[in-house]
Formats: structure tokens, sequence, C-alpha cells
């Protein structure tokens, strides 16, 4: 059962007492006021009989008048307390559920917040890792790069050097050849390759 | 029939020039046989020495006349087109004693009767080119110098 319904049932006995009281003071009332009536006969009766004197009866009057008023001053008192004492329950009770919604809605919030800033954390690392993988990534990649790079450019001027010092010495030797000297080379090259030269002949 | 090629005989074509003596001298013998009974002999035909040579050869083991001219004649031309042939190329024109050495060597270790074309070529630099049946055997030094283009930028490293 939560604040809310307490507050709801007090509310509920509040009025009941209050209509219990209004009903009785107008009960109260209306007896009054009857009797008034219906003691006149009776006190016609009673002045007939007994013959009250006119003093005694006015006194009497203004007495049961006194012990009215009396009587509503002290119920409206009374009410009043009652009242004052309701009301101040339900400004308590108000304060104190008002209170306990404020706390719980700041509880809530603070533990929102609290969430929000671990995950906030969270993403960040997340996303400084990726920046340092990332960093890195790059710097692997960039030095692979780099390092292909080099490897593609000596190979490319060890080509233009070996096609260039072909050239030159095809294009020095081209001008002096020496048969006679070379005979023993060529000899020593057929007589190396002789199974091959034979197996094509055959 | 047997009979030994000079290696002056090294090719198709010198075989041809040898053929073409023969029977310049087949010529003259047959004349000089018309002429046998007459007055006198005319002189010997002027054909080259390795036509002498074969001539000589084949007449130690056979008799020299008109029809073993031809039969001589006939062997010769069955060897210049049936006889195997290899070329070689070289990187000048050859001299004779390489042309020689060359024609040797393939006679002794290929076949007797191989025929070896010469030709030139400067710009193989040295060494030969065998084209022997449908294969080229390329040991020229052109071809030592291109096979071996890539080991020069790691000899000039190491000057």
């Amino acid at each position: 059962m939560n604040d809310i319904t307490i507050l709801n049932i007090i509310l509920i006995i509040n009025a009941f007492i209050m209509g219990v009281l209004s009903v009785y003071g107008f009960k109260h009332l209306v007896a009054h006021f009857k009797n008034d009536t219906n003691k006149h006969p009776q006190t016609h009766t009673i002045t007939e009989k007994t013959k009250i004197p006119r003093e005694l009866k006015e006194e009497m009057l203004a007495k049961a008048e006194r012990d009215f008023e009396k009587m509503i001053d002290h119920s409206i008192t009374e009410l009043q307390s009652d009242l004052e004492k309701t009301s101040s329950e339900v400004s308590q009770h108000f304060s104190k559920i008002s209170s306990n919604i404020i706390n719980n809605e700041t509880d809530q919030y603070r533990q929102m917040v609290e969430n929000l800033r671990l995950k906030t954390s969270e993403i960040i690392d997340i996303s400084r890792k990726e920046i340092i993988d990332h960093q890195t990534d790059l710097k692997v990649g960039l030095g692979d790069n780099i390092e292909a790079e080099k490897q593609l450019l000596i190979k490319q001027i060890d080509t233009k050097l070996a096609d260039s010092v072909s050239s030159f010495l095809i294009e020095a030797m081209q001008h002096n050849v020496d048969l006679g000297s070379q005979t023993k080379y060529i000899i020593e090259a057929l007589e190396s390759h002789k199974d091959e030269l034979k197996k094509e002949i055959s | 029939m047997k009979l030994s090629l000079p290696s002056t005989i090294a090719s198709s074509q010198d075989l041809n020039d040898i053929i073409l003596d023969i029977r310049e001298y087949a010529k003259w013998y047959s004349h000089n046989a018309i002429k046998k009974a007459g007055s006198k002999k005319s002189e010997n035909p002027d054909i080259s020495s390795t036509a002498k040579e074969i001539l000589r050869q084949y007449s130690d083991s056979n008799s020299l006349n008109s029809s073993g001219i031809s039969e001589l004649i006939e062997y010769l031309e069955r060897l210049r087109s049936d006889a195997p042939t290899i070329s070689v190329t070289l990187a000048s024109v050859p001299t004779s004693d390489l042309k020689k050495s060359i024609v040797e060597w393939s006679r002794s270790n290929l076949d007797p009767n191989v025929m070896v074309k010469f030709q030139f070529n400067a710009t193989i630099l040295g060494g030969l080119v065998v084209k022997c049946g449908s294969r080229i055997f390329d040991w020229s030094f052109r071809r030592k110098i291109l096979d071996n283009r890539s080991k020069y930028p790691e000899i000039l490293r190491n000057v």
C-alpha cells in the first residue's frame, strides 16, 4: 500500500467524521427547536398547572440558549482542532511523500547520470583504444609501404644498372671478337653438351 | 661404299662443289676413254684437292671407271640430301683451323657424315650458337651476359 492510498484513506475517514459531527450538530439543533415548540404546550400545560413564574422561565430559556451556544462553540472548537490536526498530518504526509518522491527521483536521476557517465567513459575508452590501434595499423602499414617502395626502387635501379652494364659490355665486346682464342671454349661447350647434340642428330 | 669425308667438306654447299668437280672429272674421263685409241691424252682436269682426295679414297677400294665414278656421284648426292646437318653461328667469319676443329669434332663425336653449316653474327659477341634438329643451343657470350645481369649490381656494390 503506497503513501497516496494511505492519504486517501485518512481523508475519507476525516470526511466521514466531519459528516457524522455535522449530522450530530444538525440533529441536536433540530431537536432543540422541536423541544422548544413542543415545550410550549407543556410549558403552557405546566404553566397552566404549575404556574412557572415568568422570570424563571426566562432564566431557563437564557440558560438553555447559553448551554446550546456553549456546546456549539465546543463542537466548533473540536472540529477546528480536528481540522487543524488533519491538515497538519496531511501536510506532514504530503511533505514526507514529496520528499520521498524527490529522493527517489533524485536517486534515479543520480543513477541514470552515473550510468551515462560509465557508458560515456566506456565509449571513450573504446574510442581511445580504437584510435591507438588505428594509429598502430597506420604506422605498420606506412612502414610496410615505405619498405615496399624502397625495395621497388632498388629493384628498378638494379634493373637499369644491369641493363646499362650489359649494354656497355655488348657494345664494347662487339668490335673486338677474336675467335682464335675462343676455339678451346667452343670445343669445350660442344663437348659438354655432346649427349644432347647426339640425341638431336639421331 | 665407305668414304671418310675430309674436314674441308663442312657443309652441303662444299659437298655440292665436290660433286661438280667429280662430274667434271667424269666428263674428262669419258672424253679421254674415247680418245684412248687416238694420238695423245688430254691433260687432267682442274679439280680441287678435296675432290682428288675423294677420288683417291674411292679408287683404293673400287675400280675408277665410268660406272664407278657415276656410282660415287650418286653416293655423294645421296649424302648431300640425307646427311644430318647442324648450323653453327659464330661471332665472326671462322678461320679454317676453327672450321676444321669443329667439323672434325662433330664427325668423330656426333655422326661421321654430319654437315656443318657455318654462319656469323657479330652481336653474339663470342662463343657459338648451335642449331641442331629442332633445338637451338645458345652458348654465346651475349646470352651469358644477359643471363647473369642480375649479378652486376651485387658485384658493383661489393667493389
